[in-house]
């Protein structure tokens, strides 16, 4: 072939495939005239091309087939399937603004079990939130003659490849002390390739108030907790791998929970001082639940700085007796636990004795299924300086003189979920006025709010080595932090809130949010108070 | 389907509905599954991702914000999925000899035509078999696999001048 025929290839190519430019084919088309060995390859390329379309016109035939079973297998998930695999949460924890959403949800659920720790009856429930009249419809079900026994399914579904930094999902789940108090811990749900399920059982006795409530899996019981009128009994799992169970018998002033839904019902410890009108709540259309039955959803969550909801809770509460159905917590659009009811049934006995005595010296010591465990005692409310100094590894601030406009200042130790053995300390105070104080101090704040204050601006720099950083984002965090003290302060943070990421002498951001204005001499002062934990200790 | 309707069925789809979920997949069958069979260049397991790919998109559609996205997002997705089999394939280092006994006896693969193909580098077979699936149009082929139009043509031309080099080797010798 000559060179010219050689160009000419590529053109036949072009030719043969329908893709040579009109104004080039009567060119090409002289040429193959002139031209045998061209004319010829251009021939074998048009035979070339007949066979493949027929080659592939033969496995498009088969394509209707395809697609029907493909589609078969679409419409034979299981509603439970479809519901897990919706549901996979793969979070993303890669940017330090997601893992700062995360731990500002955390922050606010835990401020929400402090409000049921003070009990106090029936004021939580004012705010007719949808959660609310959810939750108060739930004490319907703790009534009756016999004992009422519910089943809620928590589904821990798989992270993907590249979620790395945080592998496991928590929920907040209390139990109940001698004293009649809460107690407030961390359920560790590890993340696996495969999704799995933790059973959450109560059983309850209204006339009594007794109670059990275990959580397993399908390998092992994790937890345990029950009162049996006279003793309450919670599950310890021994170095040696063994269940023990701590029996202890109730104080004298021990009254049983006012309101068991508050304590077994599936928003336990979720409630939400948020109103139904409020923008964080979207109502949205409703959805068919695995039962048939129709349930109305709402999404919840509070946006980032950036205004993307990274963060929510979905909540599909039934349309028939108003009860949640399901709970799901969805982060960086991607779902992560879904909790459910399958069974809320009145029944005769429990499984178990109410004191249950049935795992007592249960070996749990196996390595089979999800290691999912219990940390107690995630918030402790009203904390010593002391103890806050003795618990935190990085360096701790305090207000050397309470400011002239709050009440005392109040310091709840949080469990840090972002960073793993880490505690946060909640500073918390009330104002007449309403400009009430918050400031947090904690490991992952330290880790990732430097990043936000940069994008603020500096404040005021004080004698005692603070730098002040306010604007950008503070409204978002001040109102983070207004919700995390919500147990303390009461009111919801108002519009005219400020934030203030304080870079303290050591690295470290205290984090600290008013309920409203302050002058640059109230800000002054107060930042100028600020000196070590350890030094007001040895004062 | 005009848009209204196109955007009801996605929000159908975003809260679980199956059927509307068939319906969008309807729409666009074929080009993944064309994607598939370009990347992997075997028939059966172009329909094994295919159906992955489908149905990894029925749990991650609430991801997805606008309907108009659907197709492009799950080719994309459909693409990942030939990757990450490709790459298995590679670990597991299944040989040749293998995936001929393997394909033993399904339709159109022991075709000499299609073992032609199959030696085509990926980067040619996936524009080719799209270009016969697609009705010829390289402007299709070209936004399916967000390359340009120039890039497609080139793509096929050189695709069919390496097949025409494969089905000729015998004759040269």
């Amino acid at each position: 072939m000559k060179s010219e025929c050689e160009r000419n290839k590529d053109k036949i190519a072009d030719y043969v495939s329908g893709l040579l430019p009109e104004s080039e084919i009567k060119e090409l088309q002289q040429h193959l005239n002139d031209c045998s060995t061209c004319s010829e390859y251009a021939h074998v390329l048009k035979d070339e091309d007949k066979l493949l379309t027929e080659l592939f016109s033969e496995i498009d035939s088969d394509m209707e087939a395809r697609q029907e079973g493909v589609l078969q297998t679409i419409s034979s998930i299981s509603q439970t399937e479809q519901n897990e695999t919706i549901s996979i949460w793969r979070i993303i924890m890669k940017k330090p603004i997601t893992k700062l959403a995360a731990a500002a949800v955390i922050i606010i659920a835990v401020s929400l079990f402090s409000l049921l720790n003070r009990q106090q009856k029936p004021n939580i429930f004012d705010d007719f939130s949808f959660l609310a009249k959810a939750c108060a419809a739930e004490n319907s079900l703790f009534t009756g003659e016999n004992i009422v026994h519910l089943q809620n399914e928590i589904i821990v579904f798989t992270p993907t490849e590249s979620a790395g930094e945080l592998d496991f999902a928590w929920l907040p789940m209390c139990s109940l002390k001698s004293d009649g108090q809460f107690m407030f811990n961390q359920l560790k749900l590890p993340t696996y390739e495969e999704p799995y399920t933790v059973y959450d059982d109560a059983w309850y006795e209204p006339e009594t108030g007794k109670f059990i409530r275990i959580l397993k899996t399908d390998e092992k019981v994790v937890f345990a907790n029950s009162y049996d009128g006279e003793f309450i009994y919670t599950s310890q799992v021994e170095a040696d791998g063994i269940f023990q169970l701590a029996g202890e018998a109730v104080t004298e002033d021990f009254t049983e929970p006012f309101e068991p839904a508050a304590f077994l019902g599936m928003g336990a410890g979720l409630r939400s001082g948020l109103q139904e009108d409020d923008t964080k709540i979207q109502g949205l259309t409703g959805e068919t639940l695995e039962d048939g039955s129709s349930a109305k959803v709402y999404k919840v969550g509070t946006p980032d700085p950036f205004g993307q909801l990274s963060s929510y809770w979905f909540f599909r509460v039934r349309e028939d007796n108003g009860t949640i159905a399901e709970m799901e917590f969805v982060l960086s659009n991607e779902p992560r636990l879904l909790i459910r009811r399958v069974l809320a049934e009145s029944v005769l006995t429990a499984e178990y004795s109410w004191n249950l005595v049935e795992l007592e010296g249960l070996d749990v010591t196996t390595d089979a299924g999800p290691q999912v465990s219990l940390t107690p005692d995630i918030v402790i409310d009203d904390v010593s300086v002391q103890h806050m100094v003795d618990l935190a590894d990085f360096e701790t601030y305090i207000f050397a003189i309470n400011p002239s406009w709050t009440e005392k200042i109040r310091i709840i130790d949080v469990f840090d979920p972002v960073s793993p053995g880490g505690r946060m300390f909640i500073f918390a105070s009330r104002a007449d006025d309403g400009r009430h104080l918050i400031m947090v101090q904690s490991p992952t704040y330290n880790m990732l709010i430097g990043v936000l204050a940069k994008t603020g601006k500096l404040m005021y720099t004080s004698p005692n080595g603070f730098k002040v950083w306010g604007g950008g984002p503070s409204k978002w965090y001040a109102e983070i932090l207004l919700n995390s003290g919500r147990s303390v302060i009461k009111d919801p943070p108002s519009d005219d809130r400020v934030g203030y990421i304080l870079e303290s002498p050591a690295g470290t951001y205290p984090t600290l949010a008013i309920n409203g204005q302050l002058s640059d001499e109230e800000l002054h002062e107060l930042i100028d108070t600020l000196i070590p934990a350890r030094d007001y200790i040895e004062q | 389907m005009d848009q209204s309707m196109s955007e009801n069925l996605f929000v159908a789809c975003r809260q679980g509905d199956k059927k509307s979920y068939a319906s969008l997949v309807k729409k666009c069958y074929r080009s993944v599954f064309a994607v598939c069979l370009g990347m992997l260049g075997n028939i059966h397991d172009a329909e094994d991702a295919t159906q992955e790919a489908v149905l990894k998109g029925f749990r991650n559609i609430r991801k997805l914000e606008k309907t108009e996205q659907f197709e492009a997002w799950i080719l994309r997705i459909a693409k990942n999925l030939c990757i990450d089999f490709l790459r298995r394939k590679k670990r597991e280092k299944i040989i040749h000899a293998e995936q001929i006994k393997s394909q033993h006896g399904e339709t159109n693969e022991n075709h000499e035509l299609w073992q032609a193909i199959r030696r085509l580098p990926q980067e040619l077979r996936l524009p080719l078999t799209m270009f016969y699936f697609e009705q010829k149009n390289a402007k299709i082929i070209a936004e399916k696999l967000e390359i340009s139009h120039s890039g497609a043509c080139q793509r096929i031309r050189d695709a069919r001048k390496m097949l025409h080099e494969i089905l000729t080797e015998g004759v040269k010798k």
